[in-house]
């Protein structure tokens, strides 16, 4: 494991516009979150559920010196591991969805997905989906969603990472909200 | 009822184009920028003809003010509630002076959590960060340009750099208009005080939260703060275990001139009643606290020592009708070392006394010197116990090698062909001293890892003395098998390292999550999601033939367990999160009728992991009857495995539940063997421990 003063180095001189950094860092925070992830992810618990940014904060606490990181690196920090954590999960999901049926062709109406990793009601897959549909058009937005659900990123850091106003931020947020609540159909069940 | 979202990918929208979505969008957040009302009218009128347009913003429009409070809860980010319990709630005669919704600088009050000596603390939204924390808002007299506010803010500056897991964190200070108020973290769990309302702590417990504790002061002690008002309701620990020290220094910040003495301690003012009564605060006060003299870091120890003698006897350590008796005690009297529990190590007595010591300068001088002591105390146990190996030993020689079933986080390993790789072995001193004893009280919960990492799955060999673990302790970032001799005679503990041969598949089509073998192992008893719901097969070691064994439509079948006569099988059936634990008659046929399932419990509460107790008389299973998650035992009757009375809580702490106490103790995992409990607390990292039953 890396040790926690390189990671905060790396991030530093990320946030600090050196996008060199990023290629160093996301190898490790991918290493580390695959690690915590597997374990969770593994045990096939029935009503167990997971807390997609209580890995990636658990991976921060491990990885980052704490007393010398401000909110920016944290934001930084959070807005790779986003990506990671995304990429986990609907991996497991899917993984999940292939060997319940016996095989890898997703058959199955994505809402009966034993999808233990949906906080909330909102399957992984279904929302991995309609992302992939949204980065299509709208790349942007689409990351916001990612920032906010896999990574954990408040408003503001997101636009820190994303390099926007949080007032723009915010608005494409909003966007992305009703985009997303229309797609995935949550108003058919109140 | 939980809103499922119907997903319809292939039904739902048509090609969007870049050009398109643009246009869809800026309509959009046009819309959004007028007031409600005059929004349908807006987008008709400005789509014009396109009505494809117009119908794909309105349905965004409906879209958005559809309640998508779901979206706002994905980041399940871990802050929550402060508990008040430093202060006191039902304290009217203050009167609220934020409404909520009110605002400091960018934090709006959402409510208040508690008022006290140094003031109201409300639960704040912070609005520019988008995170809630309390908001200490601070009492009436305090002028900005005043010294006391000057020294404040200064003393809120240097906290705000106190960085350390274990402390609640001080964001720093906001001024609005006539107000000013401290920004703080707001830390979820219970107070220690809380805790020890319910009765002691468990050794372990208490030595893994005063070790926190510890940690906290030594890390404040090297910058030079000094906490001045540590007590059991300002100690919280978190649902993960976290230890989190709250109000660092803010007893020093909130005093005034004094600089010492009883008017550096807010709570004993008269409005600021602690929760236990006026007796809150000068019972953790220390003698020269109490004198009013010259304070250093040896007060904080003095608190600490009494902190520690309340955890471990559920008394205070000095305590009297009145502010004035309490602190003749603390000046006079001696702690009534006979309170404390017969279990505890002469280390930890030891410990207490020289922080007890009244006269400072006989004092334990460095609260670092108390950690390590605690450390000691919470790693001798098993130990990580990874060094060379020196004896390779087949599996065949060692009967008492548990070859039931092994697992392996997730996969499966056949135990045949097992290799052990005997480590030297790492005396636990700890547990050498603390098992026998703590054995004789019965039914306590020793400590058999001290892993950082994660240390988990246990299985108890069937004659009780040996446990199988997965650890990562290796620090290969694998998760390793090892072995781990139990022996409560000699107290010798030591784990080894299991490294297994090539694992072989059990069955290759079963789907398998799980397995149990028959007694005499001509059975093998699988379930998994074969199916769109969870079946169980079995394989037939004979004829190496496998055939659906038990599935109910609709309804997952988990948690197969062969009764040790290899009668009787227990099962649960779960349907979303309603879910009745079985017990059916096993003969290796598929399929015991459904009318001969024997319910043994009602779906009213939710169970997991069962097995069964040597003599096939109980059931132990993860439960959560009545709220907590616990391993309790289900009496069954002898013949006819009936219900045979109501179910009790099988890990016990000193008389109370465990898993009340401490989150941080929720079992995972466990396993039964003889006379007792092997289980794993924790997810991502945790360790072993050890309960003896009946």
């Amino acid at each position: 494991m890396p040790s926690p003063r390189d990671v905060t180095a790396l991030l530093g001189d990320w946030s600090r516009g050196n996008p060199a950094a990023l290629n160093q860092l996301l190898p490790l925070v991918y290493a580390e979150l695959r690690r915590i992830a597997s374990r969770q992810l593994r045990r096939e618990r029935t009503g167990h559920t997971l807390q997609p940014t209580a890995l990636v904060h658990e991976a921060y606490l491990r990885m980052v010196e704490q007393r010398h990181v401000d909110w920016k690196t944290r934001a930084h920090f959070f807005g790779a591991a986003a990506e990671v954590m995304r990429r986990i999960l609907v991996d497991h999901a899917r993984r999940h969805n292939a060997g319940k049926r016996g095989d890898g062709m997703p058959t199955m109406p994505i809402q009966d997905v034993r999808d233990t990793a949906a906080p909330d009601g909102i399957p992984i897959l279904a929302l991995d989906l309609a992302l992939q549909k949204l980065a299509e058009f709208d790349r942007a937005l689409a990351r916001i969603v990612e920032l906010r659900a896999f990574g954990g990123l408040t408003i503001e850091e997101a636009a820190c990472v994303l390099d926007v106003s949080p007032s723009t931020a915010k608005t494409e947020w909003r966007v992305a909200k009703a985009w997303l609540g229309r797609e995935l159909g949550l108003d058919s069940h109140p | 009822m939980e809103a499922r979202p119907s997903c319809r990918p292939d039904t739902v929208i048509t090609t969007v184009t870049d050009q398109r979505w643009r246009q869809t969008k800026a309509l959009f957040q046009a819309a959004l920028e007028r007031p409600p009302v005059e929004r349908a009218a807006f987008v008709v009128a400005q789509a014009g003809d396109d009505d494809e347009l117009r119908r794909e913003v309105e349905a965004l429009l409906a879209s958005d003010a559809a309640d998508r409070s779901v979206f706002e809860r994905l980041p399940l980010v871990g802050v929550s509630v402060i508990a008040a319990s430093n202060f006191a709630p039902d304290a009217t005669h203050q009167h609220t002076t934020l409404k909520p919704g009110s605002r400091i600088g960018p934090y709006e009050v959402v409510t208040l959590l508690g008022a006290g000596g140094m003031g109201q603390v409300f639960r704040a939204r912070d609005t520019k960060l988008n995170r809630d924390v309390a908001l200490k808002v601070l009492p009436d007299g305090f002028e900005l340009d005043s010294d006391p506010m000057a020294r404040f803010t200064r003393e809120a500056h240097m906290l705000a750099a106190l960085n350390h897991p274990n402390i609640a964190a001080i964001y720093g200070l906001e001024d609005s208009q006539d107000r000013h108020a401290l920004i703080l973290e707001l830390v979820d769990g219970l107070t220690i005080a809380d805790m020890i309302a319910h009765g002691p702590l468990a050794l372990v417990e208490a030595v893994d939260v005063a070790r926190q504790i510890a940690e906290a002061l030594e890390v404040a002690h090297e910058k030079g703060i000094i906490h001045r008002d540590l007590k059991p309701a300002n100690v919280k620990v978190t649902p993960t275990g976290v230890v989190k020290v709250l109000d660092f220094g803010l007893a020093k910040a909130w005093g005034g001139a004094a600089d010492s003495g009883i008017a550096a301690v807010p709570t004993v003012t008269a409005t600021g009643l602690g929760e236990r009564g006026v007796l809150g605060t000068p019972a953790y006060m220390s003698p020269e606290q109490a004198r009013g003299r010259a304070l250093d870091k040896r007060t904080d120890i003095w608190s600490f020592g009494c902190v520690l003698f309340e955890m471990l006897t559920g008394r205070m350590a000095f305590r009297g009708e009145t502010i004035s008796d309490t602190i003749a005690c603390v000046l006079e009297r001696d702690v009534d070392w006979a309170a404390l529990p017969a279990s505890c190590p002469p280390r930890i007595r030891e410990l207490l006394r020289r922080c007890l010591q009244k006269d400072p300068s006989r004092r334990l001088r460095d609260i670092g010197d108390a950690r390590l002591d605690l450390e000691m105390l919470d790693e001798a146990a098993g130990g990580p116990a990874a060094s060379a190996p020196t004896a390779i030993t087949p599996a065949s020689e060692r009967p008492w090698l548990p070859d039931r079933r092994i697992h392996v986080r997730g996969g499966r390993l056949l135990a045949a062909g097992l290799v052990l790789v005997v480590s030297t072995a790492a005396l636990a001193v700890w547990v050498d001293r603390m098992t026998a004893r703590e054995a004789s009280a019965g039914r306590s919960v020793i400590r058999l890892t001290s892993d950082a990492g994660l240390t988990t799955d246990p299985v108890v060999s069937p004659d009780g003395k040996l446990v199988v673990y997965t650890s990562d302790r290796a620090g290969n970032d694998k998760l390793d098998l090892w072995v781990q001799q139990i022996d409560l005679k000699t107290g010798k503990s030591f784990g080894v390292r299991a490294s297994g041969g090539p694992p072989e598949p059990l069955c290759d089509k079963c789907g398998s999550w799980v397995w149990d073998w028959s007694p005499d192992r001509r059975w093998l008893l699988v379930y998994g999601p074969q199916k769109p719901w969870v079946a169980a097969t079995i394989v037939d070691q004979e004829t190496k033939t496998s055939r659906l064994f038990l599935e109910r439509r609709n309804e997952d079948l988990f948690n197969f367990e062969i009764s040790p006569d290899g009668r009787w099988i227990v099962f649960r059936a779960q349907m979303a999160n309603r879910s009745r634990m079985y017990v059916a008659a096993f003969n290796g046929e598929p399929g015991p009728a459904e009318n001969t399932w024997i319910p043994i419990t009602d779906g009213s509460s939710m169970e997991d992991k069962m097995h069964w107790s040597p003599d096939g008389r109980w059931i132990y299973a993860l439960s959560n009857r009545d709220g907590f998650q616990c391993i309790w035992a289900f009496p069954l009757d002898e013949q006819t495995k009936r219900p045979a009375g109501p179910p009790v809580a099988a890990i016990h702490s000193h008389g109370a539940r465990l898993s009340i106490r401490n989150a941080n103790l929720v079992p995972q995992d466990f396993s039964v063997a003889r006379d007792k409990i092997v289980f794993n607390q924790g997810e991502i990292t945790g360790n072993i421990w050890m309960t003896e039953i009946r």
